[in-house]
């Protein structure tokens, strides 16, 4: 009777365990790729509604089918966000990668960062870069599931304030999940490679 | 006997006009969109001399005001702070990099396209000036 519920309870773990197969041991990152920090499982994104610099609706939706990298910037700033956005484009065009990923730039400044200034800004970086913002209460949806927290400094009554922002790169899955993110600063070696390796394991 | 007596006065004049032995190495500033309200310069700026520098004030004709800002990560977090008072020793070295330090070029007075020059007057708290050549790139 023993062995029989034995059997039983191993019968329902290998069950179990078949069933949850979809979702792979947590990927173990080497010491190679700094600032990988993967998501095991992964991070269910918010409910949430922005609109690109096209002024078309961009919400979870826009991360179907297709693998994202997101960065939360705002378009001012003089320094990080330039550089993330230049490794995001020299990363996109590093061999060994497929070839339908989306690069989005979400503004947390939406009241300077309009979408005919948010094109101007990700385009110049790379034509294919899509920009986009909300309101308020849309871009805090993604504070507590992805962390992304920001603050701004100085008068937000002029046009001169300073915005501080979580800056990591996000990688989205093809169902629109966070799988990963990878903290600044950010190099193109370290985020080409931390996106495949993250690509090539849960593809 | 001319010539000689040139370039011993231009000797002079390049020693006379500054004690302080202040280098920017490899300087250059990002390209940025035509929207863009602030941009940033970088390079080493080298204390080539024997005496301490201290950097007072930063200037360009091209831009309204240049403030010198440090770029920090606190698990993650981007923070940028000004920095109001960069002193050198004999030898020393300070990098202005993308993600650490940088020259905030703050409202560009035209349109910086890539490969003009931005000239950077930097002010020592001694009273000389150093003039420098940044270069525009993406």
């Amino acid at each position: 009777m023993k062995l029989f519920n034995t059997l039983i309870i191993a019968g329902l773990a290998t069950l179990i365990g078949a069933c949850s197969k979809s979702e792979p041991p947590p990927l173990k990152v080497p010491d190679t790729i700094k600032g990988l920090i993967v998501d095991s499982p992964p991070t269910k994104l918010p409910a949430f509604k922005f609109i690109d610099h096209n002024g078309k609706v961009f919400d979870n939706s826009r991360f179907k089918d297709k693998w994202s990298m997101v960065f939360f910037g705002y378009t001012n700033c003089p320094d990080v966000c330039p550089t993330s956005l230049t490794v995001m484009d020299k990363v996109s065009k590093q061999p060994g990668l497929p070839n339908n990923i989306q690069y989005v730039f979400v503004s947390v400044d939406p009241k300077r960062d309009t979408p005919d200034k948010l094109k101007d800004f990700v385009q110049y970086f790379n034509a294919k870069f899509i920009g986009a913002t909300g309101d308020k209460s849309e871009i805090d949806k993604f504070q507590e599931p992805l962390g992304v927290i920001y603050d701004f400094e100085g008068d937000t009554n002029s046009d001169d304030y300073i915005v501080t922002h979580f800056a990591a790169i996000y990688i989205i899955d093809p169902q629109g999940r966070e799988r990963a993110y990878v903290l600044p600063p950010h190099k193109d070696t370290q985020v080409g490679d931390a996106f495949r390796l993250v690509y090539n394991y849960y593809k | 006997m001319r010539y000689v007596l040139f370039c011993l006065l231009s000797i002079l004049a390049t020693a006379s006009f500054a004690d302080s032995n202040l280098e920017l190495l490899d300087p250059w500033v990002r390209q940025a969109p035509p929207t863009a309200k602030n941009l940033a310069g970088y390079g080493e700026l080298k204390n080539a001399g024997s005496s301490t520098l201290t950097v007072a004030s930063i200037k360009s004709p091209l831009f309204e005001k240049v403030e010198m800002h440090i770029t920090t990560f606190e698990n993650g977090m981007m923070k940028m702070t000004e920095v109001k008072k960069l002193t050198l020793k004999p030898g020393e070295s300070v990098y202005f990099e993308p993600g650490g330090r940088h020259f905030m070029l703050i409202k560009p007075q035209k349109p910086i396209k890539a490969g003009i020059v931005v000239p950077l007057e930097i002010s020592l708290s001694n009273g000389d000036v150093m003039h420098f050549n940044m270069r525009v790139k993406r």
